[in-house]
């Protein structure tokens, strides 16, 4: 049960109505209740599980915090984080597996727990207020199935806020946010999922036309597909008082790849940055050039292995690993304050660059293996012959012409929308709020694609 | 080392590491207040600071400050 079912939204409605009906003492403990019983309403007893990484790293916290030697805090931060992270890793690996499904959210709510355990080892007063608090941190229902991460810093003291008042304007805010979410998932995401599942399912049979489309879509499909999620989550998040941290910054606008990773799914490249890049940078740090790369690779190759442990995702890795290394080691200014992108055509040519290079290493991203990554990248090089079919076997409903719009559509979105802004500034004075919504649930029913629902990410 | 005089070369050495003739410190300084100081210049900072104050910090005291003050802090403390 998703969010982009309609059994979903009819349960959510009861469980926002009573959380804002509640006196504000039971708002946390109705929250964590909610997160709970949607978890073990899709997971069943691996709830039991969830809650035991809960208890766990709680108590390794507090052990964290009362240690009095630097070596006891270091034992009990490992001593947490190994069994958090272990049973990550099994499930990953479990993956290749069939008939194993892996508890919902598990990669994020195992990035919540090593969040707060590493955040109470660099600073103590970061100590959840109470096991409540903690465990409605981790099992955070809105950001359960595929984040964002926030960190327990921004969490743990807007929920304590919620005891005391609860800011209604966040409802509409967040409605909003949600709308917009599902016109970006369901409206352009799923106008192109059927033209790339089509090619990347055999890549061979296809002329070149459907093969280089599929490639061009394979990037803006994702960002529609997650940035939409993300919205929805963000939005179910606000219903409940919570603002959550963003996850995409228009990142088609990057002209380097590094700025792309800082604008792309933010709230992992984040957690990274600070939990893996940045410990493994220190302890490397007297190693010069090599100690760089190997952290940059390090880090990369996790954010292709966390997904599935896979030769795909850690090819994938590698290339990111490959982008990040030559642009750090050789294009990147260095020192002084940063200049700027130069002229706008300059900053569209390394824009373009970027999505180029971006778009290729989604070949081997969305491929099943990679002997057909390899065949996929042939082809949309024209190195095999084209394939005979075009696009008379998308499924019923998917239009070629429709899939053409969502993907200038998406790419646009992608780019932070330019003008946008202004339009909606202008029109902000005629237009209510309300207006807005109608409008936005209008164009989801009319043009909102029903493929099933499923989100990619809800897989990771 | 009193804590101005530590304060004194730390401004003189982010001078010289951001190439910003100019920039003034305050124990309220973060970051995000420098230009250019994102997290790959902080490590190469914080090496700089270690060879200059010939100490050394650990992964915990790096991320646990949070701004020029808690730096000084550190350095007030490993000096003495």
């Amino acid at each position: 049960m998703g969010f982009t079912d309609f059994g979903f939204w009819l349960a959510l409605l009861p469980v926002v109505a009573l959380f804002h009906a509640l006196p504000g003492r039971w708002r946390p403990a109705w929250l964590l209740a909610a997160s709970l019983a949607y978890f073990t309403i899709e997971s069943g007893a691996y709830v039991l599980l969830l809650l035991a990484s809960v208890g766990w790293v709680w108590a390794a916290g507090h052990r964290i915090a009362r240690a009095e030697t630097d070596r006891a805090r270091l034992i009990w931060l490992w001593a947490g984080l190994v069994p958090a992270a272990g049973v990550l890793v099994l499930f990953k690996l479990g993956d290749a597996m069939p008939g194993i499904a892996a508890p919902l959210g598990i990669s994020y709510y195992t990035f919540r727990l090593i969040a707060y355990l590493v955040e109470v080892y660099w600073d103590e007063r970061q100590l959840a207020p109470g096991w409540l608090d903690f465990a409605a941190y981790v099992s955070f229902g809105p950001h359960m199935v595929s984040g964002p991460i926030q960190r327990p810093g921004d969490f743990l003291p807007q929920l304590a806020a919620l005891r005391h008042r609860l800011d209604p304007a966040r409802i509409e805010g967040g409605l909003q946010m949600l709308l917009n979410g599902l016109m970006l998932k369901l409206i352009i995401g799923d106008r192109l999922a059927p033209l790339v599942n089509m090619v990347d399912g055999a890549p061979a049979a296809y002329a070149r036309p459907a093969v280089w489309l599929a490639a061009v879509a394979h990037l803006p499909y994702l960002y529609a597909d997650f940035a939409g999620y993300t919205l929805i989550a963000l939005g179910l998040g606000a219903l409940f008082g919570i603002a959550g941290p963003p996850n995409f910054n228009a990142p088609f606008a990057a002209t380097n790849v590094a700025e792309y990773w800082r604008r792309w799914h933010m709230s992992l490249t984040g957690w990274l940055t600070d939990y893996v890049f940045m410990p493994l940078r220190m302890a490397t740090r007297h190693w010069g050039r090599a100690g760089l790369v190997l952290s940059i690779f390090v880090n990369m190759v996790l954010v292709g292995l966390w997904h599935r442990i896979s030769g795909t995702y850690l090819v994938f890795g590698l290339v990111q690993g490959a982008y990040v290394a030559v642009y750090t080691l050789w294009l990147a200014p260095r020192g002084g304050p940063a200049r700027g992108t130069g002229q706008p055509l300059v900053a569209l040519a390394k824009a373009v660059c970027v999505f180029v290079l971006m778009d290729a290493a989604l070949i081997v991203w969305f491929a099943p293996a990679l002997p057909s990554a390899a065949t996929e990248a042939r082809m949309v090089l024209g190195l095999l012959p084209p394939g005979p079919r075009l696009f008379e076997e998308l499924p019923e409903g998917a239009d070629i012409k429709a899939a053409c719009i969502a993907l200038v559509l998406a790419i646009y979105i992608g780019a932070g929308a330019p003008g946008m802004a202004a339009i909606r500034a202008r029109l902000g004075r005629h237009v209510p709020g309300w207006a807005w919504v109608a409008l936005k649930l209008l164009l989801i029913s009319l043009l909102g694609q029903d493929n099933g629902g499923a989100f990619i990410y809800g897989h990771f | 080392m009193p804590r101005d005089d530590i304060a004194a070369r730390l401004t003189d050495l982010l001078r010289d590491f951001f190439r910003q003739p100019a920039l003034a410190l305050a124990e309220e300084t973060t970051a995000a207040d420098v230009p250019g100081w994102d997290s790959l210049a902080h490590i190469d900072l914080m090496v700089t600071i270690e060879k200059a104050f010939a100490i050394r910090l650990s992964t915990r005291e790096v991320r646990g400050m949070k701004n020029i003050g808690a730096l000084l802090d550190i350095l007030a403390q490993k000096t003495a």
